[in-house]
């Protein structure tokens, strides 16, 4: 073996090691590891992030209990974005408060702004859902609705 | 007042209601006077545009004819041209030149837009791609006439960045940074 050989595969060797050094400073180790794992075997159906919405409806008390301000939200992010959203969001009322109008939904994470888009339909429907806040557990979306 | 209340509530720092002379401050809001009529001729806008520029009240016109909206786009007592169901025809790709020349702001008012029916909220999105494509100001003002119809910014901006297929900061940019720099010109 001559010594520009040599010299060629150690060359090759180093700038293999540096491409990859670059690659997990840019997306983490573990970014990479989803990265390689989504580019060779597709992505994988996982269960969705929950994100919990703290909310203040308008008019004071116009909805009493959790299923009657699921049903409003239902239809509104029906009318405005329909069924095949309305599945992927998948609002759900964990925790009402009639008597100061407050109110935790439970929703698929990825659709934050879709959701958040479709209560605008809500006046439409003669009643007013107001965002406070998106939080990531129900403890600290509690914390947020006092 | 309850619209003030309520719009404090949202986080809104700076209202411009119709019905106000000048800039007060209302529990602890900044609030600024408006003006917005229609106009579907350039004698009519001469005729109402006289002596209407007060410190502190902001003038938008609903321009009703192409003629009145080219000339209405090098007016400096009209502080914005407002689009609405009835006057989308005028705002094609001449004017939207127009108004980046003279860099007049496009106003359209939120509740026009979400109340509307699927055919016209197609077309205000449409008109909306052509304009912010050209880089003209566009300001997405929140049309209330009662508290059901007054949005939390980030309704609005979700709202706006879903219709428009834009990211949420250039959503936002349409009910933030863009009426700012028209009030900030009031010298608010």
């Amino acid at each position: 073996m001559e010594v520009y050989q040599v010299l060629i595969l150690i060359s090759l060797v180093l700038s293999t090691v540096a491409i990859t050094l670059v690659a997990i400073i840019l997306l983490g180790s573990r970014g990479l590891l989803r990265y390689l794992r989504a580019s060779l075997l597709g992505k994988k159906a996982a269960k969705y992030r929950k994100r919990y919405l703290v909310v203040l409806f308008y008019p004071p008390g116009f909805f009493k209990t959790p299923e009657e301000l699921e049903a409003a939200l239902k239809e509104c992010v029906r009318q405005s974005l329909g069924l095949i959203y309305l599945s992927g969001i998948d609002p759900r009322v964990v925790f009402i408060n009639p008597k100061e109008s407050r109110a935790i939904i439970r929703f698929n994470g990825e659709f934050k702004t879709e959701l958040l888009a479709s209560l605008a339909c809500a006046s439409r429907l003669g009643f007013k859902i107001v965002p406070i806040w998106v939080a990531g557990s129900f403890k600290s979306a509690k914390k947020r609705l006092s | 007042m309850d619209l003030v209340r309520e719009g404090k509530r949202l986080g809104y720092r700076i209202i411009a209601a119709e019905g106000l002379n000048g800039a007060t401050v209302i529990e602890g809001v900044k609030m600024l006077g408006k003006i917005v009529f229609e106009i579907s001729g350039i004698e009519e806008a001469r005729r109402l545009l006289a002596g209407l520029k007060k410190p502190g009240v902001l003038v938008g016109v609903v321009p009703l004819t192409v003629e009145t909206a080219r000339w209405i786009a090098h007016d400096r007592r009209v502080d914005t041209i407002v689009m609405t169901s009835k006057n989308m025809s005028v705002f094609d790709k001449k004017q939207a030149s127009v108004m980046k020349y003279y860099g007049k702001p496009l106003e359209v008012a939120f509740t026009e837009i979400s109340k509307s029916s699927e055919e016209i909220v197609g077309q205000f999105a449409r008109k909306l791609r052509l304009l912010l494509g050209k880089n003209i100001p566009v300001i997405v003002s929140s049309g209330a006439r009662e508290i059901l119809e007054y949005q939390h910014p980030m309704v609005v901006s979700s709202y706006l960045a879903k219709l428009l297929s834009l990211d949420l900061k250039t959503a936002m940019s349409l009910i933030s940074l863009n009426p700012y720099r028209v009030v900030s010109k009031l010298g608010v």
